[in-house]
């Protein structure tokens, strides 16, 4: 009985159940509000998805039922969404598990650890749906439709959706579970943080590796594959076997279905059963490590007397503080200064493994410069894009936003300081720039600074765009650092309203190339606009800043 | 120094009054207790006073500035140390200590000195080095404590500064407070401890469901309540229904 409260609680407090129904009985309009926003967030994202996500799906149900294999997208769909909750789950299960500020309350409480953490386990798999569905709903659909399927296929698709997310996640939580005992880095709650992102890349580059190694098969091997029965199944499950019996379980007929759907259902409540197994001997031990603090260190009266003497003006102090809590804190760095390094390596490692840049570099070399170098500023401006430094800004400072609506400088100064942090920021996406031209494009100085220059206009957009959103509707209420920039509908917002400014420079660009402008007048054109176009979100930020800033109640 | 005039604030579209038409006024060189039971609107009038919050009408005058037409003005005559320690966990004393003397623009050599001076009163300097996020509560409120304190402000608003505080920080506390208005400087303060305000305080004001039922000197709020008794006794009886 005290379980089911636990478990109502916990997804009370994930999914804000009170705090919603108390808005739609007192505050209509916000709740009105909530629920317009959702709608546009869907409505902005989903002709990008049934365009990218549903078509693809069509096309490798079309390929596999071509060659007789058309059971190979429900594979396809299983193995890659169970990778990618395999992967994007760790820092997601290690912040829920560990540094929710509700534990300081669930642990004194007569609980069994196994029971706090299959409570937090329910509401991590029902988050975790929004990344199933996307991908097993076209695959169920194309499949369903294409075959004929009865009942029984839909009813054990909706089955097998439903529990699909657990293995990788207990996977992922044993594997936590036994890392913060085991390792006993539990005071250095940081250090511990770091190494489950490093795992998060390690998983993400094996991925990437393993995907390309599909694609490099010799062509008899690939013959072999395709004509063999269920063959492109089982390379692909080779990932990730249960996918395979997921597959059979809605595929096959008979005996064969039910038992491999027995061996699906019975492996997912084994990993259950061994996590919370390993919950009950070491969560808590983890868990007191994690609240265990080190000893003091005596600072020197020189290094106290050096850092006292560091005179700052406000808007640089304010840059500095920005960075050094976003380099503190794991899940910040990871999102935002890892996005920016990682996003380029997974772009071009998949390349170099896959033998693919040769002719990649090939083609390029018969492109005209001005093209390559835009679209190079371009990647400068795109990789920051990605990042949610700016766009979760102002969130991030959470409960300590009082902090900045007490102190004595002007809110426009307090936005150039997060302009200042943001640009610096993106600036890292220039030495991959460099290294892309030591390693690819070989570009002259001029043209080194010519790319850095144009993509550091081209960046400014979207962090005032991003910015002005997030002064709008800052989310200081958060539990945990990770909701504070992961489940923060600013990032997707700022994603949506870049999309659109970059779109416009797109347009101008190829407007001035038709008009067959000179290239230095392109370059300054692009620059210009860009800065036209940062300057407009920045004048409304001036504009509000000072209204905003008293109307925003610190939490 | 701090002067309220008609201060309202409500909730929920006006269905809680949380300050209800306040006024009160507080003159240079004086300390001055702010009390009443929970959810009487002291924190409320401490926010609206540095800012934190908007009032729904009425004028605070901090240092002869109104908060909302001159924020900046106001703010940079006043520190504030709020009832709840929130500061940011993955800077280290020291840095969160220059970020605010950055802010306040508190030049370089009068910064180290009060620094120096603030550490050791409050005996911090040897964690001053460490991350925030290591401190215990007490800690965390003395690093608050020592960043109000470093641009050495005209009005000190504190609220409940004693929680968290060890008895000897506490007896700093106080005598700081002391210090700083016998230099012509104004400390307000709201809290539950009426041994302390008793005693610090110059004059003391009794909050109720909003509204300033008592405002004066220990000898003025007895005169007020007919009882010779202590300030217990008086805000008892004061603030029962």
């Amino acid at each position: 009985m005290n379980l089911l409260t636990l478990i109502k609680m916990q997804l009370n407090v994930s999914f804000n159940w009170s705090a919603l129904k108390w808005y739609a009985k007192h505050d209509k309009k916000k709740i009105l509000g909530g629920i317009a926003l959702v709608i546009i967030v869907i409505a902005s994202l989903a002709p990008l998805y049934y365009f990218v996500a549903v078509n693809f799906f069509k096309t490798v149900f079309l390929s596999g039922y071509s060659l007789g294999q058309p059971e190979f997208v429900l594979t396809f769909a299983i193995v890659s969404v169970s990778m990618l909750v395999l992967i994007f789950a760790i820092p997601f299960i290690m912040a829920i598990f560990y540094f929710s500020r509700d534990l300081a309350l669930l642990v004194p409480l007569p609980f069994w650890p196994r029971e706090i953490i299959g409570a937090k386990f329910i509401t991590v798999v029902i988050q975790e749906y929004l990344t199933v569905l996307p991908f097993m709903l076209p695959a169920l659909y194309f499949y369903g439709t294409g075959v004929r399927a009865g009942l029984y296929f839909w009813l054990v698709g909706a089955l097998i959706t439903l529990i699909l997310p657990i293995i990788p996640l207990t996977i992922i939580s044993a594997a936590i579970l036994v890392l913060m005992r085991v390792t006993n880095l539990g005071k250095r709650k940081d250090l511990l943080r770091y190494l489950g992102m490093t795992l998060f890349l390690v998983a993400v580059l094996a991925f990437n590796y393993f995907v390309t190694q599909l694609e490099t098969l010799s062509q008899e091997e690939i013959m072999k594959l395709i004509f063999a029965r269920e063959g492109l199944a089982s390379l692909v499950s080779r990932a990730y076997p249960p996918a395979l019996w997921a597959t059979r379980a809605l595929t096959a007929q008979g005996a064969a279905a039910l038992l491999n759907l027995a061996l699906f259902v019975a492996l997912t409540l084994v990993g259950i059963m061994i996590m919370l197994f390993l919950g009950d001997r070491l969560f808590y031990r983890g868990l007191i490590g994690g609240d265990e603090v080190t000893a003091r260190k005596d600072i020197s009266s020189d290094r106290l007397a050096k850092g006292m003497s560091q005179v700052s003006a406000p808007a640089w102090a304010i840059a500095k503080r920005e960075i050094k809590v976003l380099v503190r804190t794991p899940i910040y760095f990871f999102n935002s200064i890892g996005v920016i390094l990682i996003a380029p390596l997974a772009m071009f490692l998949p390349l170099i493994w896959g033998n693919a840049l040769e002719p990649i570099l090939t083609m390029l070399s018969a492109v005209r410069p001005l093209y390559l170098n835009l679209g190079a500023a371009a990647s400068i401006a795109l990789v920051a894009a990605f990042a949610p430094a700016a766009s979760t800004s102002f969130s991030r400072e959470g409960k300590q936003f009082w902090l900045s609506q007490v102190m004595p400088v002007a809110p426009r100064e307090q936005i150039n300081g997060k302009i200042i942090y943001s640009l610096l920021l993106s600036l890292l996406g220039i030495p991959l720039v460099f290294l892309a031209s030591v390693l690819l494009f070989h570009w002259n100085i001029q043209e080194l600074i010519l790319i850095s220059l144009v993509g550091i206009c081209l960046t400014l957009p979207s962090i005032t765009v991003s910015l002005l959103i997030d002064l709008l509707r800052p989310y200081l209420t958060w539990p945990n650092p990770q909701v504070a920039i992961k489940q923060n509908l600013n990032a997707v917002f700022a994603m949506v309203a870049t999309g659109g400014l970059y779109y416009l420079t797109y347009q101008f660009a190829m407007y001035m190339m038709h008009r067959q402008f000179s290239d230095l007048l392109i370059y300054g054109g692009v620059a210009a606009f860009a800065l036209l176009l940062a300057a407009i979100p920045y004048g409304i930020m001036v504009r509000i800043a000072d209204q905003r800033f008293r109307e925003i109640i610190a939490p | 120094m701090i002067k309220l005039h008609g201060v309202s604030k409500s909730y929920n579209k006006g269905a809680v009054k949380a300050v209800d038409n306040l006024s009160l006024s507080v003159k240079p060189g004086e300390i001055f207790g702010f009390l009443g039971p929970n959810g009487a609107g002291k924190t409320t009038t401490i926010k609206m006073m540095v800012g934190l919050l908007q009032s729904d009408s009425g004028t605070i005058t901090i240092n002869g500035y109104n908060i909302e037409q001159e924020p900046l003005k106001a703010k940079s005559s006043l520190s504030y140390v709020p009832d709840n320690p929130e500061v940011y966990e993955k800077l280290t004393g020291l840095e969160y200590l220059n970020f605010l003397a950055d802010v306040y623009r508190v030049p370089a050599r009068i910064r180290k000195e009060r620094m120096e001076r603030f550490l050791q009163l409050f005996e911090m300097t040897q964690a001053v080095g460490d991350l925030i996020q290591s401190y215990s509560h007490g800690m965390r409120q003395k690093i608050v404590l020592i960043g109000a304190l470093l641009h050495e402000p005209e009005v000190f608003i504190l609220d409940e500064p004693m929680v968290g505080l060890d008895p000897k920080s506490a007896h700093n506390l106080k005598e700081y407070m002391r210090e700083h208005c016998n230099q012509g400087k104004t400390v307000f303060f709201s809290t539950h401890v009426l041994e302390v305000a008793e005693k610090l305080c110059d004059r003391i004001g009794i909050i109720r469901r909003g509204q300033l039922i008592a405002c004066g000197t220990m000898a003025e709020l007895k005169q007020q309540a007919q009882n010779e008794g202590s300030l217990e006794k008086i805000f008892l009886e004061l603030t029962e229904v």
